[in-house]
Order: C-alpha cells, then structure tokens, then sequence
C-alpha cells in the first residue's frame, strides 16, 4: 500500500490515460463519420444503387452460373499433392537425425519413391493438358 | 508469472526479479503486439503511398502525392480554437505550418494518407440485395485474419515472438491459407459475375502456387532439421564478422533456388502483377472485390499489402537469415537484450521492405500474364523445379554425410547441423551449377537460342 507504488502505477496511468484519450478521440470521430453515412444510406433510395454492378446494364440472370470445368481438375491436383507435403513436413526435420545415424541413404529412397510415385501423377495430369488452360482437355 | 521468455525477460528488465501484475501486461503487450502494432499495421496502411510513390517515380511524374497537412492543420486550429479572434488563428497556422516536420510532409505526401483515410471511411458501406449477406460481411475480416495471424509465429528478434512452437513453419502456411476461404466468399457472397469468375481465379491461382510455396519452405526445414522458425534462423548464424555468409541463400544453389520460387509464388500468392488475372479489370472489372466499398474494400487493400510484407518476412526468415543483421551479427548479439531486439526487428523489417519494394518495382515494369499462362507457370515449371531443387537439397545432404554440433546463439542453444567443409561448400556452389550450364548449352544446340514454347510464348518465332 506504499506510495511508490501508487506513484509508479500513476506515471505508467498518466501514459495510459493519454493514449485512452487519443483512441477515444479518433474512434469518436470515425463514429460520428460512419453514423453519419450510416443515415444518409437510408434516406437515400436504395433500390437503383443495390443492383449488381453489370458495367451499367440491367443485370442479366444469376450470378451463380456454371463454370468451366478445368478447376476441377486443379482442384484434385492440389488436394493429391497437399496431402503430399502434409505427409513430407512431419518427417522432414528428422532428416539430420537419420544422416547422424547412417541412414540416410536408405530414407533418402523410401522418401523418393514416395515423391516420385505422385510425381509420375503430376506428369500424366501434364500430358493429358490438364494444366493447358488454353485447350480442351484431352480424353487419350 | 509464466508468459514465454521473452515477456519474462522484458517484464524482469522494466520492474526487477519479481515484476507485478501490470510489468507482465504490458511485457506481454509489447511483445506481442508490438511488431504488430508498430511495424505490420504502418506498413499495411502505407502500403498504397508507397506504390504509388514508387509507381510515379518510375513513369517521372508527381503523382497525387504532394498534399501536405497544411490544410489539416487549418481545420484543427479552427475547430479546437473557435474562440479566438480569426486573426490570431491564422498566425497559430502559419506557425503551425513553419514546424520542422511540416515540410517533411510535404514532401512525403502525408495529407493523401489523412485524405485517403477518412474518404475510405465517409464512404457509403453498399451491400448489394443481390448478395449472400452474412459471406459478403465476414470476406474482409477474414482475408485481414489470413494477412495478420502467421505474423505470430515470424521472430522479430529473439526475444519479440509472439508464439513461438516447434511447428511454427507450418502454421505460417497454414494461417495464411485463410485468405483463400476469404477470396472464395468474396466471390461467391457477392452475387455478382464478375466476382464469381474472379474469384473462382483467384481460388484456383492461390490454391495451385501453394505447392510450390510449400516445396521452398520443406527445402529449409529439411536443411535446418527443424519447423521452429526461432531456430531456422539460430541455424543461420555465423560467428565470422560477415554474418551474411551463413545464410541459408547462400549455402546451396539448390536453397537459393528455392528462394527464387518462393519469391514468384508468393508474389502469385498475393495476386499482385504480373500474376494479378483475379483482378484483370481490362475483363473482369475489379474481379472479387468489385462489389466492395468503403472501408470493406480499404480492408482487401490493407490485406494485400500485409501479405506482401508477410511474403518479404517469410523469404527473410527462411534464407536471408531472418532479423540478423548482414555484417557483425556476432557484436550486435553481444549487446544488451533491448538494444539488439531493437536492431534485430529494423533489420527484419528492412529485409521484407526491401523484397516488398522488388514487387511494387515488378508491378510497374511487368505485362500481366494470361490466365492459362499462370497457371502452366505453376505446374508445368515452378513444381517440377522445385521438386527437383528439393531433391538437389537433399542429395547435397546426402553427399555431405555428417552432422555436427552447431554453435550457440544468443539464448537459443548449440543445434546440430549439417558439416561442410570449405571444400564441399565449395563443390556444393560448383557442381550443381556446372550441370545446370551444360544443360542450357545443351539444350540451345538442340533447339537453337529458345525453346519453341518459350519462342511461341514471347512471339519471337514469327
């Protein structure tokens, strides 16, 4: 209960009263601007300003139509080689472990196989242009 | 009190052995939040001068960036000083205005940032009645999320970390993929086309250069034998006077490799030119954020430049040896601990600053690319070449063969780590580089100066 403390609590408490005051200020006066905005959107007509923005023209059908197909197939991509690195992160800082120990030309290969059978994936995704967004896919 | 190291030591240094209550609180308030607070935020709300800064410098104009806060001043001596003679306000101004930094803000041009703040936050908050409400409403906040929350787990110092977990590399991939959740809402909520078919892109773009993002960062954790970022960089430590040498950039050519891929996908990451088809406003307007104003739309804006910055740390901590500094590292950590965390977070910032300022350079000087461009960009080149990089990194390891205990950093202990001697460095840089140029000679033989594709990509063949 001693005075320094009430003193030290009081200059760290002057600092924290003057930032307070500034958050207040500020944050009031933003307040003030967004309320204000807040009722000229209401008195306003807001039936012309909330259609979709089609570049000026009466918006035609939905938003919500069908698209082209090819993100589907990076979709399944990502997700195969996702699940890839999520597998690869955890083993990966052992490595220095294994090459203390003299293993790491063994884990090397287990490692390598498991990357390249996804590789070989990658590479059939390739040639059948599932990546070439400028054709169509290919059924062969 | 038990807080993580670096608020009891911040806290025991601003009120002795046995700190009190609020010592904690606001050790826990600086940590925490002080790089947040002093550095990410500035920076993000900065972001739009200093493009177009950069932006009117290279095309030798002005630009809108040469408001002062002359006028401000005015308005706040004439709205706090209503009860003086009009007079007598004017001479307050004009003294006001004769101040040092004045000129400074001039010349800077901090009125546009007073001015673009409060016009971004008079203006009307429009929700489309087209629009999926609540998806429309929580875009922004969530792509802020995304931009902020792996800013926890970056070292700005040793001591200013905010979470430090031996995952941390992994969270920081797996908090910034918020921001694809975002971009997909904002698209979807919008109930607009043009939102929809840009946001649609930018889901596919940021969900397909996440691979090789993830490649780069397994490079390092595989080098470093560890996800914990504190100690990523503490491996990159080099007790010789030119710090800079222990760089993860400059161990293997592989590393430096993956740097470079990590740089393009998370320029990629962040949709910013010249991989910005999301946003291509010559077809799609202004893609996913079309419908959004105001301080929603400020809040996309703010956003992308956090993570550009979170792009310029990230590549920082990984290979530019995160908040080291590039010359006498082992003087600076020899200092007393406030000082060097006070250099150690300049020195971070000026990194990503510097690979933020590369991209807004990059923006004004690239074409954009095509949509199907970008993506055989992501597939067809930067994967299999940073799968092959990862593989180079580890046959590099391989052929090393031994490990060693490294040396102590700071309050991070001795990790092992693998031994090069000169020599193998030597041939590690030679080698790789060796085969990669009897490659390019070989190749050109074949196909002559360019590969068709590249040939057909840049119209040189006809």
């Amino acid at each position: 209960m001693g005075m320094e403390a009430a003193s030290g609590l009081g200059a760290w408490g002057s600092v924290a009263a003057i930032a307070a005051l500034a958050v207040l200020v500020v944050g009031g006066a933003l307040a003030v601007v967004r309320l204000v905005t807040r009722i000229l959107d209401r008195i306003r007509d807001p039936r012309e300003r909330l259609t979709t923005y089609e570049c000026g023209e009466q918006p035609v059908g939905s938003a919500w139509f069908r698209f082209n197909n090819r993100f589907t197939t990076i979709a399944l991509t990502f997700l195969v080689c996702d699940i890839e690195l999520a597998l690869l992160w955890p083993i990966l800082p052992r490595a220095l472990d294994w090459l203390a120990a003299g293993e790491g030309a063994r884990v090397f290969l287990e490692v390598s196989a498991f990357v390249g059978i996804l590789a070989i994936a990658l590479i059939w995704v390739a040639a059948r242009g599932g990546f070439r967004w400028d054709r169509e896919v290919s059924d062969g | 009190m038990n807080l993580g190291p670096g608020v009891d030591a911040l806290a025991r240094f601003l009120a002795g052995p046995e700190p009190a209550w609020w010592a904690s609180a606001l050790a826990a308030c600086i940590v925490w939040l002080g790089p947040l607070l002093l550095i990410v935020l500035p920076i993000a709300a900065l972001g739009q001068i200093i493009e177009r800064k950069v932006a009117a410098a290279m095309q030798r104009r002005h630009g809108p960036n040469t408001a002062g806060l002359d006028g401000l001043v005015r308005f706040l001596v004439r709205c706090l000083c209503w009860f003086l003679p009009r007079a007598t306000q004017e001479r307050l101004t004009a003294r006001l205005c004769r101040l040092p930094g004045m000129q400074l803000a001039r010349r800077l041009g901090l009125g546009q940032l007073v001015a673009d703040g409060i016009k971004m936050l008079g203006k009307e908050d429009l929700i489309p009645g087209n629009a999926d409400g609540w998806v429309f409403r929580l875009a922004p906040y969530l792509a802020m999320c995304g931009a902020l929350l792996p800013f926890a787990a970056i070292p700005f110092g040793q001591h200013l970390v905010a979470l430090e977990v031996p995952v941390a590399a992994l969270y920081v991939a797996a908090a910034g993929g918020l921001t694809v959740i975002a971009l997909f809402m904002a698209g979807w909520g919008s109930g607009n086309k043009f939102s929809l078919l840009g946001g649609m892109r930018a889901v596919a773009q940021v969900v397909s250069y996440e691979i090789p993002v993830g490649l780069a960062i397994a490079g390092v954790v595989l080098w470093c034998g560890s996800m914990d970022l504190q100690r990523i960089v503490a491996s990159q430590y080099n007790a010789h006077w030119a710090s800079f040498l222990g760089w993860n950039f400059f161990q293997s050519p592989f590393l430096a490799l993956l740097a470079v891929i990590l740089f393009v996908a998370g320029l990629a990451e962040c949709q910013r030119t010249p991989f910005d088809m999301a946003e291509a406003e010559s077809e799609l307007v202004s893609g996913f954020n079309t419908e959004y104003s105001g301080l929603r739309w400020g809040l996309f804006a703010m956003a992308e430049y956090a993570e550009m910055f979170l792009v310029g740390a990230i590549i920082a901590t990984l290979f530019l040896g995160g908040y080291q500094s590039p010359f006498g590292e082992p003087a600076i950590i020899a200092l007393p601990a406030w000082l060097a965390a006070l250099i150690h977070a300049l020195m971070l910032t000026l990194k990503a600053s510097a690979l933020l300022f590369v991209m807004v350079w990059l923006r004004w000087t690239l074409p954009r690319l095509r949509v199907d461009q970008v993506m055989r960009l992501c597939w067809i080149t930067l994967v299999p070449l940073a799968l092959l990089a990862l593989f180079g990194v580890a046959l590099t390891m391989l052929a090393a063969g031994s490990v060693a205990p490294g040396s102590a950093y700071g309050r991070i202990p001795a990790l092992p780590e693998l031994h090069l001697t000169p020599l193998a460095h030597a041939l590690a840089w030679v080698l790789p580089v060796a085969i990669a140029a009897l490659l390019i000679v070989l190749a050109r033989r074949q196909h002559g100066r360019l590969h068709p594709d590249l040939a057909r990509l840049s119209g040189a063949g006809r």
